[in-house]
């Protein structure tokens, strides 16, 4: 299964994490902190996996990929396919591309919530929902629809003054 | 009211805190504490809203800083009750990001999660299951299981597919709820969405590598969808599945392998084509064909230059390392390129490949390599190869080293290697050699005078155990040096020495003793040995190279008498002593004094040491008559005194501990004398002990460990000599690890190190426990597989029974077990036909016909499979259970051409248990 996903940047800071087992916050961090010193110690053109035992338990493994100044990490034990899980961080990444239009760490920083949704339509409780980047988009594009009825969530809106508006 | 409306006006949203958090000049922690100390006075305000963007930012503030967000859990649980839906989702994520197991709001949320799975928004429903598959324990689970069932048969995809998902957790939380919902998750194998099916496999898959023997009976199932499958993810999935029970199960390895076969020559996608490798791998080693094609597929794709395709590659031929050498050896180039390859974890995988391949024949040729790759690599990995060398080499007492010459050049390269790190070991290494295999000492000599010489060598403090090794077999060895005596003395003592930890520098100080023993000795030898006169000028000129040895060893050692540590003071002061007759040449009688002392001496250098046993002690048989307390009740009074530490403890050195055991006429232990422990020095330990009980550790070996009737001497022998070997032997226990081999002969530390390796129990690899919950999966999925079981089937039944419960549940279904059992082999035969080539001779040589008539010959013959009855046995069940298997009963019908061999095999006293179950069962066409 997949024991988490995470999304960090090229300096360590955490943008999306998930952990599909509960891990206290110390050790989230923790863990953040010693995949982010695995991953930059790793020049490009390398394989995009990486054993971690000692970080996650036996026949754990890291998966990722780079692009720009994200990481994407994905954590899996023996019950993965390693490129099946390299092919599903391409699926992340493209419903990204689509949902935010040339996605870019800022989207991603600004839209924590929405990000969680898209990877939430992906995988749940680790193990793989769905691997076709379209049915991911209809669920999510759905869901969005679904949070913007009636009042409007204020984390959906940008500037206040519009949320006021609505309120009123 | 109006507070209400400018709280929430000047609420910040996620928004303003994550650009805050950016943009934050305050230094990050102080922002956070501000930040939570906001989070926390929102969170009371009765206004849903700002509660809501609360919680929003604290689930931020979790993932990004780490703040803590326990506090906030029933905040949480408010949040989730609320109507709207994106509030509720918000509630939802800060559940599922925050909530665990031992969360105490757990039991607030049943009622609402029982709602929300119920709601008529399926992405409602949504977000109640994927919070469920994230705080479910058994509580939850116990009390959800029915609307999860539910859910699995709703109208849409999109909630079937997750429903089915999370029944993993349910199983494992719940294994109660296996009863309930096992069998509708496997008719969701058969469901009409893809996704779903997909879905189930992955659980399946989950659950079947958790404890595969389980899962047999549905081995048939996975094998119709992995024939129709277009899909690359539920192929995968399937394939992993088989990857499991292939190795259980050898008749369906032989019906997977064809299939196998054809799907990694047609497929594009290489995850599913290294899938199938890897099941290869793990369970169809014995298919020739399969592996074949397999290692042919591995070097097509490594020879790609992908790191990741190399990475996979690299590891399926680790498995089949073991039973397919000639699969590595194929590689061996690709392999041995990964060597070079910039990433550390390809360089790995290819190490143990190569150290895998070593061999008596080619490991010369290999070590060669793999030490021109160490000159070039990194420090870290270039220690690694040097490290694998030596264990390889050094496995089994050198078993695959021939020629010992050989590996003592390659021993000293390793020392010399600038990253090297393994001084230790090749330390350990070369004494071992030197002590093991006579032949080669004077090989072994030349190396270590080599590496003494070397003064680089001595700045590296990683290497001073070879240095210390080295010294310890020149000194004992000093006749063999291949410059003579006086090249070692000048390495020896050598300015940079000073370098060297204190134990090892006294260690070389002993070695300067016994070179310079030596050295003085043949000296005599070669001028005064005819001449019973010795004249005056004669000894002036000629002696001047012993003078020059004498001022060299006098000039670099007399500093050393003030050294900080005690042993190297003590030893510094020793040699200065012996050097002292010789100091003026021309008293011809006090240098003839120093020659007969040295001569001594050089006796008792001279005794040769052999490998001793760690276990050598205890063959030591225990002679009748033995009183222990009569013994040492006699020998109180001998040694009376309490001071006998204080008296004679550090003014015995080693030299005088040789002396006392040469005047006593000590015999090392030879190798066929093993038992000959030194009877005195243990007699005296013993006595020593019972003296200073208290003293002891009381970990120590128990008092009659000792051989204390070993006793020879007489008491008033041992009376005189008990205090100085007594206390130098203790002594001797604390100080220097490297001079114990000549003090306390019974056990030397190199020998001793090697009979703990022996001795270590590498092989016993710790058993994988099972956490108590699989246990009851695996138990609650027998029940769910075999609950109408054939009673008479008990019988067959013994390899189950002890991991199962279900025996008494078992009724007779005998007749349509049987069929069942049949409708797997028609495939076998369809298969191999098909693939035949593909397969391999085994296949080949069978038609159907023959493989039938086997089956009917085994039918009167042997008792059944145990696997096989867990087939059967699985397969009526399913039949059984109402309505809900009818599609699958079906296909099997239709395929059931033969009849089958179960009932006979069902003969009272033929009970399965006594055949090879762990096997797998016996193909039957060998029967």
């Amino acid at each position: 299964m997949i024991l988490a996903a995470l999304i960090m940047n090229t300096q360590g800071k955490p943008r999306i994490t998930k952990f599909y087992d509960h891990v206290s916050v110390e050790r989230q961090q923790e863990i953040l902190r010693v995949v982010y010193s695995v991953l930059s110690s790793r020049s490009g053109n390398l394989c995009s996996f990486v054993e971690a035992d000692d970080i996650f338990g036996p026949d754990t493994k890291l998966v990722y990929k780079h692009f720009a100044t994200l990481y994407f990490v994905f954590v899996i034990d023996s019950a993965e396919s390693e490129l099946g899980i390299l092919d599903l961080i391409q699926v992340f990444v493209e419903t990204l591309d689509r949902c935010f239009k040339n996605v870019c760490e800022l989207d991603i920083v600004y839209n924590f919530g929405k990000v969680h949704t898209i990877l939430d339509e992906i995988v749940m409780g680790g193990q793989v929902v769905e691997t076709s980047s379209a049915e991911v988009m209809k669920a999510v594009q759905d869901i969005w629809k679904l949070e913007r009825v009636g009042e409007l969530n204020p984390a959906n809106i940008r500037g206040i003054g519009h949320y006021k508006n609505s309120r009123s | 009211m109006a507070s209400a409306m400018m709280e929430s006006l000047f609420q910040r949203t996620l928004d303003d805190l994550v650009k805050g958090l950016r943009l934050q000049m305050v230094g990050e922690s102080r922002y956070l504490a501000k930040a939570l100390e906001e989070v926390r006075k929102e969170m009371k305000s009765t206004d849903p809203i700002i509660k809501v963007t609360a919680l929003q930012k604290l689930t931020y503030l979790q993932m990004a800083c780490g703040a803590d967000m326990s506090w906030a859990s029933f905040c949480a649980v408010e949040v989730m009750t609320m109507t709207r839906f994106s509030h509720k989702k918000v509630g939802y994520l800060a559940a599922s990001q925050s909530f665990h197991e031992g969360t105490d709001v757990l039991v607030l949320t049943t009622n609402l999660l029982k709602k929300d799975l119920g709601s008529k928004n399926e992405y409602e429903t949504s977000l109640a299951i994927e919070c469920l598959s994230r705080i479910l324990n058994a509580d939850l689970a116990a009390a959800l299981t029915p609307e999860v069932f539910t859910l699995m048969a709703s109208s849409r995809s999109y909630i079937r597919k997750k429903a089915t998902l999370v029944l993993l957790r349910v199983f494992v939380k719940y294994p109660d709820a296996i009863r309930v919902a096992f069998k509708r998750l496997v008719e969701k194998m058969d469901d009409a969405d893809p996704q779903v099916v997909c879905a189930a496999v992955s659980v399946l898959c989950e659950l079947t590598l958790k404890e595969p023997r389980a899962y047999l009976p549905l081995a048939p199932e996975f094998y119709r969808l992995l024939d129709k499958s277009s899909n690359n993810w539920l192929s995968i999935k399937l394939v992993k599945i088989f990857g499991a029970l292939t190795p259980l199960e050898p008749r369906l390895g032989r019906k997977i392998a064809g299939p196998l076969c054809d799907l990694m020559r047609k497929v594009h996608a290489k995850s599913l084509l290294f899938e199938c490798i890897r099941t290869v791998t793990l369970g169809l080693r014995d298919h020739t064909g399969a592996v074949k094609l397999c290692v042919e597929k591995l070097r097509e794709n490594m020879d790609l230059g992908d790191p990741n395709l190399k990475y996979l590659g690299l590891k399926a031929l680790a498995a089949l390392m073991d039973s397919h050498p000639w699969a590595l050896a194929e590689s061996k180039e690709v392999i041995i390129k990964c060597l070079n390859d910039g990433d550390i974890s390809i360089q790995r995988r290819a190490l143990v490949l190569i150290m895998g391949m070593v061999s008596e024949s080619n490991v010369v040729e290999t070590v060669q390599v793999l030490l021109r790759y160490a000159q070039s690599a990194d420090a870290s990995f270039c220690n690694e190869l040097l490290s694998s060398i030596l264990q390889t080499c050094g496995r089994a007492r050198y078993e695959i080293v021939s020629d010992f010459g050989w590996y003592v050049t390659v021993l000293s390269d390793i020392a010399c290697i600038p990253h090297s790190e393994h001084g230790g070991e090749v330390g350990r290494q070369l004494m071992d050699v030197a002590i093991r295999v006579e032949s080669v000492r004077t090989d072994v000599v030349r190396a270590c005078c080599g590496l003494l010489a070397d003064p680089a060598l001595l700045g590296r403090p990683a290497l001073q155990g070879a240095l210390c090794a080295a010294a310890w077999i020149v000194g004992e060895h000093i006749t063999r040096a291949p410059h003579g005596p006086y090249e070692v003395l000048e390495a020896l003592l050598q300015p940079r020495t000073r370098l060297l930890h204190f134990s090892v520098h006294a260690v070389y100080l002993q070695t300067v003793l016994k070179v310079f023993v030596s050295y003085a000795i043949s000296y005599q030898h070669r001028y005064f040995a005819k001449k019973e006169v010795l004249e005056q000028e004669e000894v002036v000129t000629q002696r001047g190279s012993l003078h020059a040895a004498v001022e060299l060893i006098k000039e670099n050692i007399t500093p050393l008498m003030n050294s900080v540590d005690m042993e190297v003071q003590e030893r510094a002061c020793n040699v200065l002593g012996q050097l002292q007759p010789f100091e003026d040449p021309n008293d011809i009688h006090r240098v003839q004094d120093g020659f007969e002392m040295l001569t001594a001496l050089s006796e008792v250098f001279s005794l040769d040491l052999g490998p001793v046993s760690v276990h050598a002690q205890g063959r030591v048989p225990l002679p009748e008559n033995l009183l222990i307390e009569n013994n040492l009740d006699a020998l109180g009074p001998v040694c009376g005194s309490d001071d006998v530490l204080l008296n004679t403890g550090e003014a015995k050195t080693s030299t005088s501990y040789r002396e006392w055991e040469a005047e006593f006429n000590f015999q090392p232990p030879s190798k066929e004398n093993l038992s000959g422990v030194d009877p005195s020095s243990a007699a005296l330990l013993q006595q020593h002990r019972h003296r200073y009980e208290n003293f002891y550790l009381p970990s120590d070996a128990p008092v009659v460990d000792y051989p204390p009737a070993q006793l020879t001497l007489s008491a008033a022998t041992t009376a005189s000599t008990s205090h100085g070997p007594t206390d130098s032997s203790v002594f001797n226990e604390n100080s220097l690890v490297w001079t114990k081999p000549r003090q306390a002969k019974a056990r030397r530390p190199a020998v001793v190190a090697l009979d703990d390796e022996d001795d270590l129990p590498g092989i016993s690899t710790p058993v994988s426990k099972k956490g108590l919950k699989d246990e009851l999966v695996f138990e609650a999925i027998r029940d769910a597989l075999s609950a109408d079981r054939n009673k008479g089937h008990s019988a067959a039944d013994g390899l189950e029974t002890p991991q199962g419960t279900s025996s008494s549940r078992k009724s007779g279904h005998g007749h349509r077990s049987t069929k069942n059992r049949d409708a797997t082999n028609p495939r076998v035969d369809e298969i191999q036909i098909h693939a035949g080539d593909g397969v391999g001779q085994e296949a080949d040589s069978q038609t159907p016909n023959v493989v039938h008539r086997e089956h009917r010959r085994s039918r009167h013959h042997r008792p059944s499979k145990l696997e096989i009855h867990v087939i059967n046995d699985g397969l009526s069940s399913e039949n059984e259970s109402e309505g809900t298997f009818k599609l699958s009963e079906k296909a099997h019908k239709k395929k059931h051409k033969h009849r089958s061999s179960h009932p006979r095999s069902r003969r009272p006293g033929k009970s399965p248990v006594s055949n090879s179950q762990n096997s797998g069962s016996i193909p039957d066409f060998l029967l």
